[in-house]
């Protein structure tokens, strides 16, 4: 997925419109009309002795400089869902290539936790999509987020896409019985195959490396290291 | 006259147009019938709509209706919008002087309109939404008047939406008062232009969430691979600047062949659009580019074409072998095809991704050999404030081709057309030193998919107000990686191409290469708000628009 968000709740329920024309110019008609994008990568992995699904999606709607984004992740296995979080933000085109967010996320599993949310995202130089967001948490905790990730053509229609994901805790949270440090650090080689440019399976290995709680129980499964997934990109 | 079309403005016209006197007017406008399909055979119908005959009329009449159309050009049925269901629409034959009068019925259910690309008329007949008027709604019919003040090849299309891409443009040719400059037996109109079955606003939805979603000619990890074994540290300096600069030199056009089929009168290149001739005539070709996105480079192996007119204006005649014609531009040119060949015309599109071809030949079923399309290029970099960006051939996979003198030709056939070349037939009447110098910086965001003039959406900016008879300079300067037909209503632009002042010459849509500035000189004879936009529909409609407002008065303080 983009960086970062890239597609909108709303985006499902609208098409592309032209706001009325009471008094139109006639270019004015379109360049400031409503568009929309969403984008959603499924995809199945397995770790120890269970299979996980995860997904990413992403998405907008809006005008070129007011759009809203959304975005959502999370993991679920045979237990349920295992992580799984939504971002609701309004953006605005600050400068070329780069947008600023103010929103809300909300963590559903593991903790169920809100957090007001804001950042800055766009187009980085050598074509890498970024994305900085801070969080403070209901609980009033402060945390980062950094998030990467670049296309590399293998041809026309085979495309490496290299993403990294960063998690950090500037303060210990209580709530998610963590101490202030990193919290997850993820890093994935996505090669997709553009059946058309809106589907688009994919096999995606990554590693990462994440902190679940302060003193881990011995024997819990963990997440950490390598996965190998198979999956399918959509885009409306 | 008022410099804004305001609503009193506007239906006092509609008033005059109705009370005009009708005396001697001969009706033109035979029977469009609506034919379906891609069948046409737009030749034959143009040929029933003749030249009205010299002396016998002082207005001519058509009536046009802008409606549906089932076409399948792709090979898949899908829906177009036409006018009298013909695409390209009816060829209007004018003639200089002679007062027009057309009537546009719109039986889409959105509004409509019609604009007279390159015709010198009264701002209010001019068809543009929200400049001359507010557009022709459903089942409206909107009656132009206007008097042809010119002769040579123009075209007309919708100003609305992403009308002109579904098929809404069609020929113009008025012919001179007095004998024409040009010594031709024979003639044929050549409307090149772009047809995708997506809807327009699915093309720009799909360019907005991602600006490379057309380009299958992007570089690739084992080209890069290639070039570093060539030449590694040009190989990562290249990849170094573009990086950094966020920039695609593959960026070539931003909707291809990957969607676009081609089309040369409404034919795709299997259907090959033929058209005839006889042995040892000249033969006039008014090309025609109306294309929604697409640049062509158009030549016809075995002939050297000679220009003759540039968007509708005579100039010096100068033989090419090959000819790109921007988006919206016309040239007329003259060919002496030999007894018992054939030929191909061939006009493929500046990425490379696609192309059309039609014939010339004493028969019809006719074909000759179809040029393989050049090799894809990529953009370069001015390496100083002097270098004009171009393209130039991809080091990795593409051997050099022919840019340069051709050598079986005789040593004043150019391999390519240039705009240095043109140089206008009879001379500008108005020579003077610009007093006023306006900028228009060309801009966008590529990433985002939207354009700019000045890094303003026409909605965010303010008029630029000029006057009556004022002398004034404007300078295009492209700060962007693509080409822009930039096209200015009302006025024609006298192109500053190294020809002396008096030969510049004229120009309704200027070509300006990434970062090139160009300049032109023009002076407004006729006040009105007049629109000036890049003619890539996807740019003009996201903004990359302004409005020029010209009067016959003094001119309003900016606000």
């Amino acid at each position: 997925m983009k960086a970062f968000a890239r597609s909108a709740i709303l985006g499902l329920l609208f098409s592309p419109v032209a706001p009325a024309a009471s008094a139109p110019l006639a270019a004015q008609e379109l360049e400031n009309g409503v568009f929309h994008y969403s984008l959603i990568d499924a995809d199945a992995s397995r770790a120890t002795d269970a299979t996980i699904g995860r997904w990413e999606g992403s998405g907008w709607i809006g005008t070129d400089f007011d759009r809203f984004w959304w975005n959502t992740s999370g993991e679920i296995d045979g237990g349920g869902f295992y992580e799984a979080e939504a971002m609701l933000l309004y953006g605005h085109y600050a400068r070329r290539f780069w947008d600023l967010v103010i929103g809300y996320r909300h963590d559903f599993e593991p903790t169920s936790q809100g957090y007001l949310t804001f950042g800055v995202m766009g187009l980085a130089p050598y074509w890498f999509e970024v994305g900085l967001f801070g969080f403070v948490s209901d609980q009033g905790k402060p945390s980062l987020r950094f998030e990467g990730e670049n296309d590399l053509y293998l041809t026309q229609r085979l495309v490496l896409q290299l993403a990294t994901e960063v998690d950090w805790l500037i303060t210990a949270d209580d709530e998610l019985d963590l101490g202030a440090g990193l919290r997850q650090l993820q890093f994935g080689v996505r090669t997709r195959y553009e059946i058309r440019r809106k589907l688009a399976p994919y096999v995606d290995l990554t590693w990462s490396r994440e902190k679940t709680q302060r003193t881990p129980i011995p024997g819990e499964a963990e997440l950490d290291g390598f996965r190998l997934g198979v999956g399918i990109r959509l885009i409306y | 006259m008022p410099p804004h079309p305001g609503a009193s403005k506007f239906s006092s016209t509609i008033s005059q147009v109705a009370s005009i006197d009708r005396r001697q007017f001969l009706k033109v406008s035979a029977g469009f019938s609506v034919l379906s399909g891609v069948g046409l055979r737009p030749r034959e119908l143009w040929a029933s709509v003749e030249p009205a005959g010299e002396g016998l009329v002082e207005a001519v009449e058509y009536d046009l209706a802008v409606g549906r159309l089932g076409v399948s050009f792709s090979g898949d049925s899908a829906e177009a919008s036409s006018i009298n269901g013909m695409i390209p629409g009816p060829l209007l034959r004018l003639k200089e002087g002679q007062d027009v009068i057309i009537r546009v019925t719109n039986n889409l259910e959105e509004v409509t309109s019609l604009h007279w690309h390159g015709l010198l008329v009264p701002f209010d007949m001019d068809g543009v939404p929200g400049f001359s008027y507010s557009g022709i709604e459903p089942g409206e019919t909107f009656t132009y008047r206007f008097r042809a003040r010119q002769s040579g090849t123009y075209w007309y299309h919708s100003h609305s939406g992403g009308q002109e891409q579904r098929g809404v443009y069609a020929p113009i040719v008025i012919d001179p008062a007095g004998a024409d400059p040009v010594e031709f037996d024979r003639e044929h109109v050549i409307v090149l232009s772009d047809w995708t079955d997506e809807e327009p606003m699915e093309v720009l939805r799909n360019l907005k969430g991602n600006g490379g979603y057309y380009n299958y000619g992007k570089r690739t990890l084992p080209g890069f691979v290639k070039d570093l074994f060539a030449d590694a540290g040009a190989a990562i300096r290249d990849r170094d600047m573009w990086g950094r600069m966020r920039m695609d030199p593959t960026d070539i056009a931003d909707v291809s062949g990957a969607t676009y089929t081609f089309l040369l009168n409404g034919r795709t290149a299997e259907q090959n659009w033929t058209g005839l001739f006889r042995a040892g005539e000249r033969v006039r070709l008014r090309i025609i580019n109306a294309a929604a996105m697409t640049y062509f480079d158009l030549k016809i192996p075995g002939l050297s074409m000679t220009v003759v007119q540039a968007d509708g204006q005579d100039v010096e005649p100068v033989a090419v072998e090959e000819l790109q014609i921007a988006t919206a531009e016309t040239y007329d040119v003259v060919v002496e095809p030999e007894a018992g060949q054939t030929y191909t015309i061939f006009a493929q599109t500046l990425d490379r991704s696609g192309f059309v071809r039609g014939t010339l030949s004493e028969r019809e079923g006719a074909e000759a050999p179809v040029p393989p399309r050049s090799p894809r290029t990529l953009r370069t970099m001015p390496m100083d404030g002097h270098e004009m960006a171009g393209t130039m051939d991809m080091p990795a996979d593409a051997p050099g081709h022919a840019d340069h003198a051709v050598g079986s030709a005789s040593p004043t056939v150019h391999s390519k057309l240039e705009y240095s070349h043109l140089r206008a037939l009879t001379p500008n009447p108005d020579v003077r030193e610009p007093t006023k110098t306006v900028v228009f910086r060309l801009t966008g965001d590529m990433e985002r998919y939207f354009w700019t003039l000045n890094d303003k959406k026409l909605g965010d900016s303010d008029p630029i107000r000029l006057q009556v008879g004022e002398r004034v300079r404007i300078q295009f300067v492209n700060e962007t990686m693509m080409e822009h037909p930039m096209h200015l209503h009302g006025v024609f632009m006298e192109l500053q191409n190294g020809q002396d002042r008096a030969h510049a010459p004229r120009k309704h849509t200027i070509s300006v290469r990434p970062f090139e500035t160009v300049e032109a000189h023009v002076t407004f004879e006729v006040a009105g708000p007049w629109a000036l936009h890049c003619h890539l529909l996807y740019h003009m409609v996201t903004g990359m628009f302004a409005r020029v407002e010209v009067t016959d008065g003094p001119l309003a303080e900016n606000t």
